[in-house]
């Protein structure tokens, strides 16, 4: 039992890593991020960058490709002129040591000195009394001195110590490279330690930790949203991280009043995906502000470019008794290409009004409390049929009044196969499907507006200048000015044409 | 003397009328419209009106000893808005677009404890666990 136990706390931890570390640390200092032999000092830097995200550390030792002792690269110190260990000095990441001999191959970078050594040592670690990367006292376990001063290799192979061998604590392997006398700096290559690879290059380099993951998906718990959920893992904001407010004139393609206030609704989507990046599900949240509109408007977003095939089950629509809704069987919208999923059939299936006209529009009320309707579309995580986060890409519209053909879309967002095209440049419109604009006047002024933040809304026939008198400066200078043109802060606004309710800025 | 009284005189205009542009920029009366309707805005078909900047977001991935796989995360210079967090593999690529809202300036960009700071106004961010270029 105990031991069922112990297997099971077991797989309930990883390493930051996640992988099993086997691999042999060598240095022969030729790997680099670039697929080419970029030669010369920046090939040189890029291989010891690579070394160095590795976590081998260096202190006055570069790479360099004059006299290579193998292939094209090798280590080397300056100019051995200090018989300091602390002057030229290469250190290992943290390892487990094995047993055996660590080799490697060194050389004189010219054919003159007077003392020529390399220091073999090791350092263990230390959290309490260490410096600022644990390393603890540093034990020199061997040195070799060059005894004739020229270019030939030298291989060196020097057993780890009996105290280190096997050891199942980390040490780092310490080579410092000393001299006096002459300019010949002391090169080394092909550097391979027998011992096991124990350090985290995504942690500061510092030896491995066991991290806890309770629902054993290869996320730490600290980074996972879903703790205890193996199939979920993080969320992400789309298409970004803020709510934003969608405004819409609903009298396209004629012109309307331009207040802006015919659907006002603050939107969020959020995706949940899981240890592999796959799209789980996404999570659609739209508060439904105010209607001042005489129609009955639906809303729904289609996932461009996404077919329906992509899509498990759609839960949380509010559909009322609309006659135009046809879903297919998980729940979007049937006869569509992409996969589109009613949000609401109309706005009376969401807010009542208390009477008056339109909803929360007029300054005198009454009010009537925003409304929040959550649909949650789950993906196929098969793996023909997976997603991520970049292809997702959201198209939130109305449906004008029960004319399943009429929709109303934000500027240059395309109109789902059920739209009527033959609305297209009439009235006001100049939609260009060729050239992929749509949704505009010939002016280039919207149908919709998707602003990021949660805004206060139009007072009823209030033009949208009226409140936010920026916006014409920023549309204007086609976004270069005022790009807080509806920030409160900055006193853009004027707060008698707008309407803020409870939770709006 | 004359010469540098007449240099002294030449600067202060300079800068007198430097400030006086700037003033008249900064002064203009913060709640009148540069247009009394929205009708009578004309812009280029080229504005998209969107209030967020798109950026492309590259992790350049760097071959490891071992597979190392943790969060990268992107995040707002204050830390509390999750731009992006996703499981990725250290010696793997990665590319996503990026809505920002214009009144972001700034994104941390976090992979295990390395974090970098960047700028909003690059088109592209590119960003690798290296650490700075050194001779």
């Amino acid at each position: 039992m105990k031991k069922l136990l112990l297997s099971i706390v077991t797989g309930l931890l990883i390493t930051a890593n996640t992988q099993a570390q086997t691999a042999l640390p060598v240095l022969n200092c030729e790997t680099s991020s670039s697929p080419i032999n970029n030669g010369g000092s920046r090939g040189a830097t890029d291989r010891r960058n690579y070394d160095i995200a590795n976590c081998w550390t260096f202190g006055g030792v570069t790479y360099t490709d004059i006299g290579a002792i193998s292939n094209f690269y090798s280590a080397q110190s300056g100019q051995a002129t200090s018989l300091l260990v602390t002057s030229f000095w290469i250190k290992s990441p943290w390892i487990k040591p094995g047993s055996g001999n660590i080799t490697l191959k060194a050389k004189l970078s010219a054919s003159n000195g007077t003392v020529r050594k390399v220091h073999i040592a090791y350092l263990p670690y230390d959290a309490v009394n260490g410096n600022s990367a644990k390393e603890g006292t540093r034990v020199e376990f061997n040195v070799y001195d060059f005894t004739t001063f020229n270019t030939t290799v030298n291989n060196l192979s020097i057993p780890i110590p009996a105290a280190i061998a096997n050891s199942s604590v980390p040490y780092k392997i310490m080579i410092s490279l000393a001299g006096s006398g002459g300019n010949s700096r002391i090169m080394v290559d092909d550097l391979i330690i027998p011992s096991t690879y124990f350090a985290d290059p995504a942690n500061n380099c510092l030896p491995q930790v066991i991290i806890a993951d309770k629902d054993g998906d290869g996320v730490a718990d600290n980074d996972d949203a879903y703790p205890e959920d193996e199939l979920k893992a993080y969320n992400v904001q789309i298409p970004n991280a803020t709510p934003s407010t969608l405004m819409f004139e609903d009298l396209w393609p004629a012109t309307g009043d331009y207040d802006f206030n015919d659907f006002v609704a603050i939107y969020q989507a959020r995706a949940v995906t899981n240890a592999e990046n796959k799209v789980v599900e996404v999570i659609i949240s739209t508060q439904l502000n105010a209607v001042g509109a005489s129609f009955d408007n639906g809303f729904a977003v289609q996932f461009d470019g996404l077919s329906p095939i992509r899509l498990n089950m759609v839960n949380g629509s509010v559909l009322g008794t609309s006659k135009w809704i046809e879903l297919n069987e998980v729940g979007s919208e049937q006869n569509q290409d992409f996969a589109n999923i009613i949000i609401f059939d109309k706005t009376s299936s969401v807010l009542k009004s208390a009477g008056g006209s339109g909803i929360n529009v007029n300054p005198e009320g009454p009010f009537v409390k925003p409304e929040t309707v959550e649909v949650t579309v789950e993906f196929n995580t098969d793996k023909e049929f997976a997603i991520e986060v970049k292809d997702l890409k959201l198209n939130p519209y109305i449906i004008v009044n029960g004319q399943r053909e009429v929709e109303v879309h934000l500027p240059d967002y395309a109109p789902t196969n059920l739209a009527s095209k033959k609305l297209f440049g009439t009235g006001v419109d100049n939609s260009n499907p060729e050239k992929g604009t749509y949704y505009k006047t010939k002016n280039n002024l919207p149908f919709a507006l998707k602003v990021e933040g949660v805004l206060p809304h139009m007072v009823e026939k209030q033009d949208i200048l009226t409140g936010y008198p920026r916006l014409a400066d920023w549309a204007k200078s086609e976004g270069k000015e005022y790009e807080n043109w509806y920030d409160a802060d900055k006193g853009f606004r004027e707060n008698k044409f707008l309407i803020y309710l409870e939770g709006v800025k | 003397m004359k010469k540098l009284l007449f240099l002294s005189i030449l600067a202060l205009i300079g800068l007198t009328s430097c400030k006086k542009q700037f003033n008249e920029h900064q002064e203009l009366p913060k709640n009148v419209s540069s247009a009394k309707k929205f009708s009578e805005i004309k812009t280029s078909e080229n504005f998209d009106w969107k209030t967020t900047n798109e950026i492309s977001f590259k992790y350049n991935g760097i071959p490891t000893i071992e597979p190392i796989k943790t969060t990268l995360s992107i995040i707002s210079e204050d830390g509390k808005v999750v731009l992006y967090s996703g499981n990725q593999l250290m010696s793997s690529n990665f590319e996503t677009k990026l809505a920002i809202p214009t009144n972001v300036k700034n994104i941390v960009v976090k992979y295990g404890a390395v974090s970098k700071a960047f700028s909003t106004s690059l088109p592209i961010i590119a960003f690798d666990i290296l650490p700075a270029l050194e001779n």
